[in-house]
């Protein structure tokens, strides 16, 4: 993978289930820019689709379809990093933990499983939540290899 | 909508659901979930859902597969998921869902599970 100098891409564009592929698009081309193989375009492109399509059904209800999602992408030499953002409706990050999946699949909370499957497939996820003002999820992707990346999850989860 | 997101055939008692979108998002998997259930409706007790065309799910779509096992299971059935792609693989392994499905690696595998 090439040395990164700091770059900065931004999307802003009408929160609706439609536009997804288009959120999809634009992440995984930057992805792929910058050198993430395949898979880790796959695994980043996933884990912004389950951010914004949180956005869309639960901070917008589905119904503020006019309202901005905002996404930025920031790259340095050590990291690529998704901040997505909305105006809608929050919720307490204190009560977002990784789950039980017996209890998902028991229950069928299917929603909890966005978040779930964001946590597992970058290297760090962290909320900025103020309800009705502005809700912001960054994601980290490290520019090391799986192993090194490994170690930096369970370093933070220590 | 004018394709379907899935393909059905049976095998003796086996009902086999190949799903033939390469990713399934937010965008269609509200038919998914429809055409499966549909599927499942029909009745059966034993059903293989071959993933061999999809390269990526996202939880609307994992969720999908976990309303199927809940319905098959309550009708003491047995559901067998197929042919696993690498980034389904590795969600599957990561979300432990291998706890919770029975998986193999191709089609003659899961229809081997099932007699």
């Amino acid at each position: 993978m090439k040395s990164k100098s700091k770059q900065e891409y931004k999307l802003r564009i009408p929160s609706q289930t439609d536009n997804l592929e288009l959120i999809r698009g634009f992440i995984g081309k930057v992805a792929e820019k910058v050198g993430f193989n395949e898979d880790e375009v796959g695994k980043i492109e996933l884990a912004c689709d389950e951010a914004c399509t949180n956005v869309i059904k639960h901070a917008y209800a589905d119904k503020d379809t006019d309202k901005a999602l905002d996404i930025v992408i920031k790259i340095d030499y050590q990291k690529f990093t998704v901040i997505v953002t909305d105006h809608g409706r929050g919720f307490d990050p204190k009560s977002i933990k990784m789950p039980d999946l017996n209890e998902y699949l028991a229950e069928l909370k299917v929603g909890g499983l966005g978040i779930y499957l964001m946590r597992t497939l970058m290297d760090k996820v962290d909320y900025n939540i103020q309800p009705g003002v502005r809700n912001q999820v960054k994601m980290v992707k490290y520019f090391i290899n799986k192993e090194n990346a490994d170690l930096v999850k369970s370093e933070k989860e220590v | 909508m004018s394709y379907k997101t899935i393909e059905v055939s049976t095998e003796k008692d086996i009902t086999i659901i190949k799903v033939m979108q390469k990713r399934i998002f937010l965008e269609i998997s509200d038919q998914f979930r429809d055409e499966v259930i549909s599927v499942i409706e029909d009745g059966g007790t034993k059903l293989i859902f071959d993933l061999s065309q999809v390269h990526v799910m996202n939880s609307s779509g994992l969720g999908v597969l976990m309303l199927a096992r809940d319905k098959i299971e309550k009708r003491d059935g047995k559901i067998v998921i197929c042919c696993l792609m690498p980034l389904m693989d590795e969600i599957f392994t990561r979300m432990r869902f291998t706890h919770f499905f029975e998986v193999t690696k191709d089609f003659k595998g899961a229809i081997e599970k099932m007699e």
